[in-house]
């Protein structure tokens, strides 16, 4: 295999039966994808079965990868993705500590402020994971990603209005949690069932 | 909902402003390395997923109408006799290739490529597949003895229930499976998983004997009766952690 392969030209490759293509481009790409995946999790154990479960996920759906992002991007949503799964399905357990850090090489503000960064990141992945999967989808590619409502829509194969009405929906739906995350007293326990279409 | 009310919803701020970056592909923060170990495991996750996707023509092949089926049969008939040949060259200076009776589970003389062959009639299942064979491995001389072992198996059990097999199609098998054509199981049940015909072929993942602080790791496949070394039809690739203690039983 050529070491000259592009990400795309792998893809492919897998997709027409080359049994080593996908590996070669997942190493290529593995501690970035490993990186997003501890920071989404933040914590190493469950960042490996998320990782996996992306990637298995990837390996399979190769074939609906349509060019319009690059490979990377598609993987890194992915992995995303695979990583808010799991946190839903875990909502319901207690919440799990935070990792231990080595702090020998942070003061103690710095350390600090790592663990208050390290718990908003999760605070946003919690919510982020709650919402219905086409507003997620429409909100990592929007809010996160960056990418123009456009962009978006093509991606997500809907009408511009849809994927903004998605994006509207969802940023309420955040905009809300993360304000019953933040403050957990001010936070009714008895929870409305999910109403409306998305 | 038409376009018009969607437009009329937008226009609000992300609440998630800057915060959300670490999960923007451009612009998260360089992280620490994926460790190795980590990474064998997805390889493996990976090469799992490769073999199931390769599988899937093996499960579209045995449901092919019965005339392609019994002219497929023939060609197979074909391959398995230029396997056998090729084998026996390669054999010719090890073990003897095992000349099979009628039936094709008769062996005159000779070894199989197997330390213990075994037809226990279990029917292994998915969700328990893992204790299933540590408890046969554990049951029968323990792998420990297994591994210390320097011969095959001599003797073929006289019924295989459910997984048809001649000795020569088992080599060819665990040289596929081991891409060794000298490949030796530690054990081979010929029995059958959830309910199809199967066999469980266990090999050994290290030659060092197990300790209490390092168990004997064991790859186990589980392949169907179209195993050969060209197609190795396996419905089940998966490593087991055998304590020094069950091990040594």
């Amino acid at each position: 295999m050529s070491a000259e392969q592009s990400d795309e030209e792998l893809l492919a490759a897998h997709v027409a039966g080359d049994p080593h293509a996908f590996s070669e481009l997942v190493f290529r790409h593995r501690d970035r994808l490993w990186a997003v995946a501890l920071r989404t999790m933040g914590d190493s154990h469950e960042a490996e079965d998320a990782l996996q479960d992306a990637l298995i996920s990837a390996f399979r759906r190769a074939e609906q990868f349509r060019g319009e992002a690059k490979v990377t991007t598609w993987l890194h949503r992915i992995v995303v993705n695979a990583c808010l799964d799991r946190i839903r399905r875990r909502s319901a357990r207690p919440t799990s500590p935070l990792p231990e850090h080595d702090t020998h090489d942070f003061g103690l503000q710095a350390a600090d402020d790592h663990i208050e960064q390290r718990e908003t990141q999760i605070l946003i992945a919690e919510a982020l994971a709650e919402l219905p999967q086409d507003q997620r989808d429409a909100v990592l590619l929007v809010d996160v990603e960056g990418w123009p409502i456009e962009d978006a829509a093509r991606m997500l194969n809907c009408p511009s209005g849809t994927v903004k009405s998605r994006c509207s929906r969802g940023r309420a739906k955040l905009a809300k949690r993360l304000v019953e995350l933040r403050n957990p007293q001010s936070h009714d326990p008895v929870q409305n069932p999910e109403g409306g279409p998305s | 909902m038409s376009d018009a009310e969607d437009d009329a919803m937008w226009g609000e701020e992300s609440p998630l402003g800057d915060e959300a970056s670490f999960l923007n592909p451009e612009r998260a923060p360089q992280g620490p390395s994926m460790p190795d170990a980590v990474w064998a495991d997805i390889e493996r996750v990976l090469h799992h997923e490769q073999v199931a996707r390769e599988g899937t023509v093996s499960l579209h092949s045995r449901r092919r109408p019965r005339r392609t089926w019994i002219i497929g049969a023939a060609a197979a008939g074909v391959s398995l006799l230029a396997v056998g040949v090729v084998v026996q060259s390669v054999q010719s200076t090890n073990a003897p290739v095992v000349a099979s009776g009628t039936n094709g589970l008769t062996p005159s003389s000779g070894a199989f490529p197997a330390k213990q062959i075994l037809a226990s009639g279990t029917d292994y299942m998915p969700t328990t597949l893992a204790s299933q064979v540590t408890k046969l491995v554990r049951g029968s001389k323990g792998a420990k003895q297994l591994m210390a072992a320097t011969t095959e198996a001599t003797a073929w059990p006289s019924t295989a229930p459910g997984f048809d097999m001649s000795a020569e199609g088992l080599r060819s098998c665990i040289s596929g499976l081991t891409h060794d054509d000298n490949g030796t199981a530690l054990m081979v049940d010929l029995a059958r998983y959830h309910g199809d015909d199967a066999g469980i072929v266990v090999i050994p993942m290290s030659v060092t004997e197990p300790t209490q602080s390092s168990p004997a790791m064991l790859r186990v496949w589980v392949v169907g009766p179209d195993c050969s070394a060209s197609h190795t039809d396996v419905m089940v690739d998966l490593t087991i952690a055998l304590p020094a203690t069950a091990s040594a039983e």
